[in-house]
């Protein structure tokens, strides 16, 4: 019983981070119909920024969250002009062509700065008890920057004039152009946004994880199993489907391998798709 | 005893009524079109019949047997049912001839394509089906690579290819010139003859070729049904038509 | 009336030239080179396990490697575990070896369920993928997280699989007690991917093949016309899978270990580059991107490692941007548009004759 409560209280503090990993992959995903399946490495970007920032030029952990985001976003902005742009609406072209960037971003990281982990420090040491069961600083403030992400993203799509337009853009994008909204701006603002949560998310963790090149697949993966269990159009499934999968991990791997509790988990999404397409969280449309 | 019918037929998507309470009744070998003005749940009637929407409430019944909610490959390849779309709906990297070939009835399980061979009996057919539809010196050709009206043509003769007992045709003449829609009513009239035929269409002149009766929908009811002549002058048909060109002109 | 122009296509003379070069090659290549060229064999064999499904079907499976290392440690697992517990095994504290892995120890079984256990892995998850109303895409991210769960697992199931070191020494083929020299075992090899290439020729090119491209094309079109797109979809899925389960086990024989890595996403990832970079739906155009690619990386990264990698990234991003249809399928595009082209012509000049406007068939040449 004991072993059930530290391992839920532990499972929040994974819960937040894989909503944040997860978040911008299903941004990118739910509004423009893309699968990134570079979104691990926008996360390495920014867990790499982190490493030069904090550990290297020494600056606040703060800053590094702040830069991790707009050299992700500015990268992904980039990636979004020269590449995506041109294959919108060929799900397999788009999904090879950031396969490859992943592959080609992998090497050159891995090329630049070598194959071993960096190591990021802890922005806040020290914890608490609660029963006996000892809680970092850390993963408390992991959880009041998931939601603070949670509404802030909220916030951008259902109350500015961007987020009107990137609503508008996905339910009808050749109505949208007539009425004026510049649909190629939107697109590009939604993957820099999509891909800064990214390198945000890269931020956070680096100090928890390794920070390595190939660090990026792992989240993918765990992102992409998020989407499928919260339906691809909402946020606050995201949310949902985050705190479902890690709590389940979480807690399973108390009494399983981690590993084992995953594939187990991964297996009863598959089967609960088969009944609910849509997703657990969003309700059914026509 | 009527062929196909629909009997209180409705559906409604997320509370908006697309089709309420229709009730129709088509014979054996007749040919019915069903008219009425955008929205007035047309398609949806051909949704219905074909499988691609189950009704909300109401049955549709089929040579006697019930098809209400069947899947659609179940009404197609069980009770034969044919449908042509709104706007061609084709294989498009597939050939004409091949787009033909893919349609054939009796060959559509999993291991009736493996043991599936072609004679000189499917061949023959294939080949007097392109006749029809003047596409056989193009059967080589990719399917992308024909006119708007050649592609219209060749889903009509992938229609015919897969021998319904029941073909639905969704506005087949849909961006046709004058002189390719009246060679396609007198492809209806000649290939689809003994056949029992319900056509969704706007153009008068086409429906006034092939009709022998006319269903009249409006917002999702039945409004009218008759020949061609006594809908032409039935006043509420008028008064709805008219109506509608006001909304437009306005 | 047009004469029915009987070309024979590019991508079958590329076949035969191919299969000419194969036969021919322990004639030119030393012993090293054809232990070599017996590995690229197996690995066009993997290729052509995923064009059946991809290039037909438009399944494009993420996590094909699965089905490879599925077969693979059933046959790794039938040979280590005969000889008694396995060292991987007892520095576990396994003291038996359990049921399922002695009923390996007949080769028989074990080839089968080398193929059998992939098959229905594949029809299991192919049953839920496909009758499930669920977009194309998923059926990308479901099988893209089960290579990387399926690789974590195993290397994670030390006790069963040998962990990340995988299980290694395992013997080359024999006929009795006598081992297969290097050059027999090519020729096995080589006969064992012609039956499954013609196999596979067989099966795209039958009517089933037809209805394959029909679901790649306008799956929901089909259902009109009386087929059920999940039990195709399923049908292929299941080959597929058997086919890349084989692929699995010729590569224990010669590579005579298999790891983690020949299960997981990065083994996957290479297929689908060979036939993004070969192209896809001809058979022709798999082969050559396995034969052309693997072969350049066992002469290029022994040197060049990282480099390696870095180049088939950007191989794999041109071949997307600029021709999406691989080597073999832009080269085919160019053969059937020169084709409609001369028929073109001769329609022209027989309708000329009977004053025809040239409109009537312009509408054909649009296709490239």
């Amino acid at each position: 019983m004991e072993l059930l409560i530290s391992q839920s209280i532990n499972g929040l503090s994974v819960s937040a981070m894989l909503f944040i990993t997860a978040l911008g992959l299903v941004i990118i995903f739910g509004l423009m119909d893309v699968v990134n399946m570079a979104h691990g490495e926008f996360i390495m970007i920014g867990a790499y920024v982190t490493y030069f920032v904090t550990t290297v030029f020494h600056l606040s952990f703060f800053a590094a969250m702040l830069s991790a985001f707009v050299v992700a976003a500015v990268f992904g902005a980039l990636i979004e002009v020269t590449l995506i742009k041109r294959l919108y609406g060929k799900v397999a072209e788009t999904l090879l062509a950031t396969f490859a960037l992943s592959i080609i971003l992998q090497q050159l990281v891995r090329m630049a700065f070598g194959p071993e982990d960096k190591f990021v420090g802890l922005p806040m040491e020290g914890h608490f008890s609660l029963n006996g069961i000892v809680v970092p600083y850390y993963n408390v403030f992991l959880i009041v920057v998931a939601l603070v992400i949670l509404a802030a993203t909220l916030g951008l799509f259902f109350k500015t004039s961007f987020g009107m337009q990137l609503r508008a853009v996905t339910k009808n994008r050749s109505i949208s152009q007539c009425l004026g909204v510049n649909t190629a701006r939107i697109d590009t603002l939604t993957f820099a946004c999509g891909a800064g949560l990214a390198g945000l998310a890269g931020a956070l963790i680096a100090p928890v994880k390794s920070v390595m090149p190939l660090m990026g697949s792992y989240y993918l993966v765990d992102g992409l199993l998020t989407v499928v269990l919260g339906g691809v159009t909402s946020i606050a499934g995201t949310a949902a489907s985050s705190v479902v999968i890690s709590e389940s991990v979480t807690v399973m791997a108390g009494y399983i391998s981690e590993i084992t509790a995953k594939v187990l988990v991964f297996l009863i999404i598959i089967v609960l798709i088969r009944f609910k397409p849509e997703g657990l969280f969003t309700s059914e449309k026509r | 005893m009527a062929f196909l019918e629909l009997q209180d037929v409705s559906v409604s998507f997320s509370g908006f009524l697309a089709v309420d309470q229709v009730s129709l009744s088509v014979s054996e070998g007749e040919t019915r079109v069903i008219i009425g003005p955008n929205g007035a749940g047309k398609t949806t009637i051909i949704d219905m019949i074909t499988g691609k929407t189950a009704p909300t409430s109401g049955k549709i019944l089929l040579a006697g047997a019930d098809i209400t909610g069947l899947s659609p490959h179940e009404i197609a390849g069980k009770y034969k049912v044919g449908r042509k779309f709104q706007g061609p709906n084709l294989f498009d990297e597939l050939s004409v001839y091949e787009n033909i070939e893919v349609a054939l009835s009796g060959h559509s399980s999993v291991l009736k394509t493996f043991l599936y061979r072609k004679n000189k009996a499917i061949v023959d057919e294939i080949k007097t089906i392109l006749e029809q539809i003047n596409l056989y010196g193009k059967r080589e050709v990719i399917s992308t690579s024909l006119s708007h009206g050649e592609r219209q043509w060749l889903e009509m003769g992938m229609v015919i290819a897969q021998k319904p007992q029941l073909i639905t045709l969704d506005e087949p003449t849909a961006g046709m010139t004058a002189d390719e829609t009246y060679k396609t009513g007198e492809m209806i009239k000649t290939m689809m003859k003994d056949k029992t035929v319900i056509v969704v269409e706007h153009d008068i002149d086409f429906v006034e070729q092939i009709a022998e009766t006319v269903t009249v929908l409006h917002q999702g009811k039945l409004l009218a049904e008759g020949t061609f002549a006594e809908i032409k002058k039935n006043p509420k048909v008028v008064q709805v038509y008219l109506k509608d060109d006001d909304e437009e002109v306005a | 009336m047009v004469k029915n122009l009987k070309n024979i296509g590019w991508d079958k003379y590329i076949d035969v030239l191919l299969l000419v070069f194969l036969i021919g090659f322990p004639l030119v290549g030393s012993l090293f080179r054809v232990e070599m060229m017996s590995k690229c064999i197996v690995y066009i064999i993997f290729a052509l396990s995923l064009d059946i499904l991809w290039g037909s079907a438009g399944l494009m499976n993420l996590g094909q490697a699965i089905f490879f290392g599925l077969g693979g440690y059933v046959l790794a697992l039938s040979y280590a575990t005969r000889g008694g517990i396995p060292a991987f095994m007892s520095g576990y504290g396994v003291t038996e070896i359990p049921w399922f892995m002695q009923i390996l120890h007949s080769t028989p079984v074990a080839v089968l369920l080398g193929m059998l256990i992939p098959g229905v892995v594949a029809g299991l998850l192919g049953y839920f993928i496909f009758t499930s109303k669920v977009k194309g895409v998923f059926f990308n991210i479901i099988t893209l997280s089960l290579a990387s769960l399926i690789e974590l697992f195993f290397t994670n199931q030390q006790k069963y699989t040998g962990g990340a070191n995988g299980i290694s020494g395992l013997p080359p083929l024999s006929i009795g007690s006598e081992p297969l020299s290097v050059l027999e075992h090519y020729y096995v090899m080589l006969a064992v991917g012609l039956l499954v290439y013609l196999f596979c020729r067989w099966l795209t090119n039958s009517r089933f093949g037809m209805i394959l491209r029909s679901v790649r094309e306008n799956e929901s079109r089909l259902q009109f016309f009386g087929f059920n797109p999940a039990t195709f979809k399923l049908t292929i899925f299941v080959i597929s899978g058997m086919i890349a389960g084989l692929a699995g086990m010729l590569y224990i024989p010669i590579h005579s270990f298999v790891s983690p890595g020949n299960i997981g996403v990065v083994f996957s990832t290479s297929v689908l580059v060979w036939l993004a970079v070969g192209g896809r739906g001809n058979l022709t155009g798999a082969m050559v991107g396995a034969f052309l690619i693997t072969w350049m990386e066992s002469l290029l990264s022994e040197q060049f490692a990282d480099v390696w990698l870095l180049v088939l990234g950007f191989a794999m991003l041109a071949m997307v941007m600029f021709f999406p249809k691989g080597l073999v399928g832009t080269l085919l595009d160019w053969q059937y548009s020169r084709k409609v082209d001369r028929q073109l012509e001769q329609m022209h000049a027989e309708d000329d004759e009977m004053g025809l406007t040239e409109n009537d068939f312009a509408t054909a040449k649009g296709k490239v």
